[in-house]
């Protein structure tokens, strides 16, 4: 086996994929919902997806797990390892498999394309948009949205939220960062901001990158 | 003078106030929840004088708020029961809005301002039964709901949409429909409470202004993220949460709907869940 470093590396044909004992899957009408626990993360896989994901058992190579679903679904073996490549990387790249060891030996090299059968994170990042006019108060942050007819003023954790959305991020980043600064329950900080945010996005004062 | 005891999703309580005009408007309110079904601890609300001119709300000797108006305490205990009711409840709880029609329950889980308790409060008007405007309850095994019938917390911005839900109580100050309107669904006039239910549609509404109001059926993978992002205390629950709506949205239709104008909402609902009780 090959096995490039780290997570989001190139897949190769002969590599082997395990799902990770972090995440939590269940099945509805063939597709699948993952629950990464490690990251208190949701991920949606469509059909495709969820038969590979089911099917990456640690010991299986990728290109085994082609020719397999390959007479199953009756479907061009070439075709279907390039698709299988595809998953499994979209699946690396969220952090939903086992890490793979130090790459010890080259391995084949898949080229080729296909739609992305792992959804993005369903959580969408946000920044600020960087026509919104804003000005920073004693303890407060007012926010002219370039479409908007009145400032919004932040106050609370506004501010801070404001501040972080310099970077694109996800609520639940944004409120694990503030549970750390105030030392509160993430679930607890994270329902605070996120009104805020959907009415920032509302307003039109934050864009998703 | 006190309520009744109510029960809100377990959390058990009665008010106790030595303004008659209080302990009247809160049993209004709370009409349309359910008698204690066990015994167990009852939460105590108080809202008294503190002081000559000033108010304090108490829940089991614990000041939650103060004013001079007395009526303007109600709507800070009615988001204090909320809170309570959910975070202590033993059921599975989403953050949605619920009514009944013919073909069953329809859920309609969102976040804060995407127009939840406005949705409810048409369909309710249409003469949907009401289970709730805030937490869809299910249980864990038989995924059945039982109805929280809170009063209807309706924002400003709806107002104008519901002229004759205006309250109107025997109070010197309006302090009680200052920033909300708390609104028992018995005062829409509508059919009376539905206690338990089915869920048979699910609708994640989203307000948007000036948009096209139409529903997208959505499948059913897709359905059990958007519940659970919706789920109270979902990190808590974890695998449990999502075994049970896996088991949950076979039975369901799943849609998602922007709302841009409520009449055609509330019809569009009504064409799909078949209307009244």
């Amino acid at each position: 086996m090959s096995a490039p470093d780290g997570v989001g590396g190139e897949w190769h044909a002969d590599d082997i994929a395990e799902r990770s004992p972090a995440v939590y899957a269940v099945v509805v009408d063939g597709e699948a919902v993952l629950l990464d626990e490690a990251s208190d993360r949701l991920h949606h896989l469509n059909a495709p997806a969820a038969l590979v994901w089911a099917c990456l058992d640690g010991h299986t190579t990728v290109a085994a797990l082609a020719r397999e679903l390959s007479d199953e679904l009756a479907e061009p073996y070439d075709a279907v390892l390039v698709g299988t490549l595809d998953i499994v990387s979209d699946l690396d790249a969220q952090q939903l498999l086992v890490p793979r060891p130090p790459k010890d030996a080259p391995g084949t090299r898949v080229d080729g394309t296909s739609e992305p059968a792992v959804s993005e994170p369903l959580e969408p990042r946000w920044r600020r948009r960087p026509d919104a006019l804003w000005r920073r108060g004693l303890d407060a942050v007012l926010v002219l949205p370039v479409d908007a007819d009145e400032p919004v003023m932040l106050t609370g954790t506004g501010p801070a939220v404001w501040e972080l959305l310099a970077e694109p991020c996800t609520v639940p980043q944004l409120a694990a960062v503030l549970s750390e600064v105030y030392d509160a329950e993430p679930a607890t900080v994270e329902a605070d901001v996120r009104p805020v945010v959907d009415e920032l996005v509302r307003l039109g004062a934050l864009e998703s990158p | 003078m006190r309520t009744r005891p109510f029960d809100a999703l377990g959390w058990s309580f009665v008010v106790v106030s030595d303004d008659d005009r209080i302990v009247e408007y809160v049993t209004e309110l709370y009409a349309g929840l359910a008698d204690l079904e066990s015994e167990g601890i009852v939460h105590e609300y108080r809202i008294e004088e503190s002081a000559p001119g000033e108010h304090d709300l108490t829940v089991d000797g614990e000041r939650l708020g103060a004013d001079g108006d007395p009526s303007a305490l109600v709507a800070t205990l009615v988001h204090d029961v909320n809170r309570r009711a959910i975070d202590t409840t033993e059921l599975l709880a989403v953050h949605a809005g619920g009514v009944v029609g013919a073909e069953g329950a329809v859920v309609l889980p969102a976040h804060m301002e995407a127009g939840k308790t406005t949705l409810t409060a048409g369909l309710v008007r249409a003469g949907f039964g009401y289970l709730t405007d805030e937490a869809v309850a299910f249980d864990w095994d038989t995924l059945d709901i039982t109805a929280y019938a809170k009063p209807l917390s309706i924002d400003p911005g709806a107002w104008t949409l519901f002229p004759e839900l205006e309250p109107g109580a025997p109070f010197e100050g309006t302090g009680y429909k200052a920033n909300q309107w708390q609104v028992p669904a018995g005062a829409i006039g509508a059919a009376a409470t539905t206690k338990r239910a089915h869920a048979r549609y699910v609708v994640f509404p989203r307000y948007r202004a000036d948009a096209r109001t139409e529903l997208e059926p959505i499948g059913r993978a897709e359905a059990v993220v958007e519940l659970a992002r919706n789920t109270f205390h979902f990190r808590t629950h974890g695998r449990r949460a999502l075994d049970a709506l896996a088991r949950l949205v076979p039975s369901l239709d799943c849609y998602r709907m922007d709302v841009g104008d409520l009449g055609t909402a509330v019809a569009l609902i009504g064409d799909l869940a078949g209307g009244t009780t």
